[in-house]
């Protein structure tokens, strides 16, 4: 609503603008074209002024001349020696005629032109020229005397001089006239187009800003709508996680149970063929183990040994394993950035992203191709990477030259179960908990790809400042696991209870069970006499491991305890329970491993008790 | 309240656009004042020579204009040369008969119209005249002598000779022995025959009339030289009178005509054979000496 509201205000601006821009141009126009026609207007005035007043003066001036022969032939035939009269008449007649046809035509092309250009001032003195020319001709042939043919003659003149001399003066005025009207007009237009421009300029430089800030608007919100729905997915993924994660872990009892009393059942039996079906239902259910573990690595629930190593020399290492995974036709290029700094996981974790991208990338290019790994540190802005904190990161870029994918399955890829393989060829595990170990690690997992353009999974793992271990550490020879001590297992689950007494029995060890907390402290309490291994299941109705295992240790001090647990430490730790140093051992596990656990927690309080 | 603010920003772009639109008003709004057609027009003559003449040599004209053009007219007599400047700037006088230079200063001060001028006004000169026994020739010759401009307002006894002097190079105050005014161009030739002046410079015009009446005699002074030819007096109105009226007394002026016999005996006193249209442009060489002389 607000949106739609906003925009048409916009709109109405825009058109307001539009209107106020169309109405500036249009006065400038006006203004601009006036001006052009003001100054042709100016230019005809003093064209025809010029013409007039030039013209005039000129036929005025022939007209004093014409008079002035007139008034001499007039004298000179009056002086005309020739004796014979009708001849000297003739002589007269014939100049004078010639003269008095050329004053008519001269006064005729004077009026003329003022009845085309000259103003009333003309037409006195104009009217007086006229009937003097019409006098003219009468008085020449009146035989005038010298003296009235003079007076006649300058009073002619004079008239005809008048008329020079007005067309001087109302040339002079009319070009006056202008001259005012213009410079008074002049700044008028200058005013008027100073306003208009200023106008425009302010209308565009609005306009400009208005702009600006709609673009400003609508990038802030495709970056948030962008970033809501990575949040709506990250949500998804994580709510999945959650209920994959509670059905992994109740599925990894059952399969504790499962693979133990199997064991238990492989040791007793004789039967080859009973073995046989042990042995595949061992196999069966070590599968079924992987499965969970890689729900759980989604759900990030997957106990993990963190350590801080070098990204490349984990690579390098697998080189020889991603060739023959991926197969002859696929050429791998590895290239590892220099200097790159340590990131801390589990790097068993790290080897099943590495593996995972590859697979995916090997199925994605069937025909061949070529695969891609590329590893970088960067330096990341927030505003980069949503969700991402600030820091330093190393990159691993895996790209593939394989068919590519499209919008709707990039969207999902990280679900867990979308698969895009044929039925019975993939899980739809892979990418999903490629998803949850980079997660728990910190990072980041982006994929960028286009039908037919290949893909390109970006993997961004936070850096860290510790020290590196080198991963072909920690291989010591593992000692027996084997002792006589007591050992009392405090777990609600029968089945698992029994598999790790039997199981631990085994070993030589006295067990005691109990199937709550209650139980467990009264045979610590009891005559049992000393405890010295406390193992108890973390999640127990009414009180909890963590609590149990801090009032037993009151009764039996020199106990050592051990925890067990479908989940990881850090979910354990996220809803509230103090695990402190007591070790954690993650369900599902085989036998040997708790053994092992026990008798390395055992050796070590002998040693202190020695220290 | 942001309504509001929208109405004070529009109302903030009216008042501009109006302050604009009468600011470009006002430089174009600036019309003629009202014309007027005065109930007596009053004629005021510059008194370039004892105003006893005066009033007398006029009147005849004053009488043809108001029968041609049916108006009544009063001749008013000036003191002097400023009284009438002053007079027709104060719109106390309407149509007046000024010198060069008091009309280029009337036009100047209150816009005076010139109307005609006589024939002789075209070509007028200024005589140099000195006393009859002088034997000196030329202007040159005089320095160190006693000189005499005429009234200082005067066009024709003062600003023109002054004008081409200098342009000769000569500035009198410097050249002459003594350089003083006279109050008129008849007293100016009356100095000259009494020697209160080696040499004085006047109005030809006026020169003529003297001789002619027997006022000078040519045993007492004699024409030394003649200034070039420029334009001096003109018949000039107030800027405002009404334009019919102005058109009709130029009509009226220019009808005189010398082959009349009543006309002539109008024309006669005033030296004119005939009234030819005038117009600002004609006072040019006027208007130059008025700025050349005055840098001094």
């Amino acid at each position: 609503m607000a949106r739609n509201g906003d925009h048409s205000r916009v709109r109405e601006l825009f058109a307001y603008m539009y209107i106020m821009v169309a109405g500036v141009f249009a006065l400038a126009a006006i203004v601009v074209l006036s001006l052009y026609s003001m100054q042709d207007v100016e230019l005809d005035i003093r064209d025809r002024v010029t013409f007039y007043h030039l013209n005039s003066s000129a036929i005025a001036q022939e007209l004093r001349q014409e008079v002035r022969q007139l008034e001499h032939t007039v004298f000179a035939h009056q002086h005309d020696d020739s004796d014979d009269d009708h001849v000297r008449e003739m002589h007269a007649t014939v100049d004078q005629q010639v003269l008095l046809a050329s004053i008519d035509i001269n006064v005729g092309r004077l009026a003329e032109l003022q009845a085309r250009y000259a103003g009333p001032e003309f037409v006195e003195t104009l009217r007086r020229v006229q009937s003097r020319a019409q006098q003219l001709a009468g008085f020449a042939g009146q035989q005038p005397t010298a003296d009235e043919a003079d007076v006649f003659a300058r009073s002619f003149e004079n008239t005809v001089l008048q008329l020079a001399r007005l067309h001087m003066v109302a040339a002079e005025k009319a070009l006056a006239r202008l001259e005012d009207s213009s410079s008074r007009t002049k700044p008028f237009y200058v005013a008027l187009l100073a306003f208009a421009g200023t106008t425009v300029l302010i209308v565009a430089f609005t306009m400009r800003l208005v702009r600006s800030s709609i673009a400003r608007e609508d990038e802030a919100r495709d970056a948030l709508a962008q970033s809501r729905e990575q949040l709506h997915h990250m949500q998804k993924l994580d709510a999945l996680g959650q209920l994959v994660g509670g059905v992994a872990h109740d599925f990894n009892n059952l399969l504790t149970a499962i693979l133990g009393q199997t064991a238990q059942l492989l040791k007793h039996t004789e039967s080859d063929r009973s073995r046989k079906s042990l042995e595949q239902i061992q196999k069966a259910s070590n599968q079924a183990a992987d499965l969970t573990r890689q729900l759980l690595a989604f759900s990030r629930m997957q106990p993990v040994e963190p350590r801080v190593f070098d990204i490349n020399e984990l690579l390098k290492d697998m080189d020889g394993m991603l060739k023959r995974m991926i197969g002859e036709n696929i050429a791998l290029d590895m290239q590892l950035g220099a200097g790159l700094p340590g990131v801390e996981m589990d790097p068993t974790q790290l080897r099943q992203v590495i593996l995972n991208l590859a697979s995916n990338a090997r199925d994605a290019m069937p025909r061949g191709g070529s695969l891609k790994i590329c590893t970088t540190s960067r330096d990341l802005d927030p505003t980069v990477v949503p969700g991402l904190e600030a820091g330093q990161y190393v990159e691993i870029s895996v790209v593939d030259s394989g068919i590519g994918m499209t919008k709707e399955t990039r969207e999902r890829i990280f679900e867990p179960f979308f698969t895009t393989k044929p039925m019975g060829r993939g899980t739809g595990l892979g990418l999903s908990t490629v998803h949850g170990i980079v997660k728990a690690a910190g990072g980041i997992i982006e994929a960028r790809s286009r039908i037919g353009e290949g893909a390109q999974f970006t993997v961004l793992l936070p850096a860290s400042t510790k020290k590196t271990d080198s991963l072909s550490e920690r291989s010591a020879d593992k000692p027996s696991s084997r002792g006589s001590e007591t050992v009392l297992i405090v777990e609600d689950e029968e089945l698992i209870r029994a598999m790790l007494k039997e199981g631990l029995r085994q070993y030589g060890y006295t067990v005691l069970t109990a199937t709550n907390a209650d139980e467990g402290l009264d045979y610590c309490a009891g005559e049992h006499g000393d405890i010295d291994v406390l193992i108890s299941d973390v999640i127990m109705p009414k009180v909890n491991g963590a609590e149990f295992l801090d009032e037993a240790r009151r009764l039996q001090p020199a106990a050592v305890c051990i925890l067990m647990s479908g989940y990881t430490d850090t979910v354990l730790e996220d809803s509230g329970l103090e695990l402190g140093n007591i070790p954690l051992l993650q369900k599902p596990f085989e036998i040997d491993k708790l053994a092992q656990l026990v008798r390395e927690q055992l050796d070590e309080r002998a040693g202190d008790d020695r220290a | 309240m942001s309504r509001g603010t929208d109405n004070d920003t529009e109302c903030t772009a009216c008042r501009a656009l109006l302050l604009v639109l009468v600011a470009c008003v006002a430089v174009t709004g600036c019309e003629a004042d009202r014309q007027f057609i005065p109930e007596t027009i009053i004629v005021s003559v510059l008194p370039d020579q004892s105003s006893d003449n005066i009033p007398s040599r006029f009147a005849p004209l004053i009488d043809y204009l108001q029968a041609t053009t049916g108006r009544s007219m009063q001749l008013v007599m000036a003191d002097d040369y400023s009284a009438l400047l002053q007079s027709f700037v104060n719109q106390d006088v309407h149509l007046a008969f000024f010198g060069g230079l008091t009309y280029v200063r009337a036009e100047e001060a209150a816009g005076a119209e010139p109307l005609v001028l006589r024939d002789v006004d075209v070509a007028f000169r200024s005589c140099y005249v000195t006393g009859a026994d002088d034997q000196r020739l030329f202007l040159e010759d005089f320095e160190d002598s006693a000189f005499s401009f005429g009234p200082e307002l005067s066009t024709s006894g003062h600003l023109m000779p002054r004008y081409f002097m200098q342009r000769a190079g000569i500035v009198p105050e410097a050249f002459f022995r003594s350089v003083q005014h006279s109050e008129g161009h008849d007293q100016t030739a009356l100095q000259v025959a009494d020697s209160v002046v080696d040499i004085g410079v006047m109005n030809c015009s006026i020169y003529d009339e003297l001789v002619e009446a027997g006022t000078i005699s040519d045993r007492e002074v004699r024409l030394l030289t003649k200034t070039p030819a420029y334009v001096n007096y003109v018949w000039a109105i107030q800027p405002a009178i009404d334009e019919q009226l102005k058109r009709e007394l130029v009509d009226a002026f220019l009808a005189l005509d010398i082959a009349d016999a009543e006309h002539e005996a109008i024309l006669r006193p005033l030296r004119a054979g005939v009234f030819l249209p005038a117009g600002r442009a004609d006072f040019e060489d006027v208007r130059r000496a008025v700025l050349e002389t005055s840098d001094k």
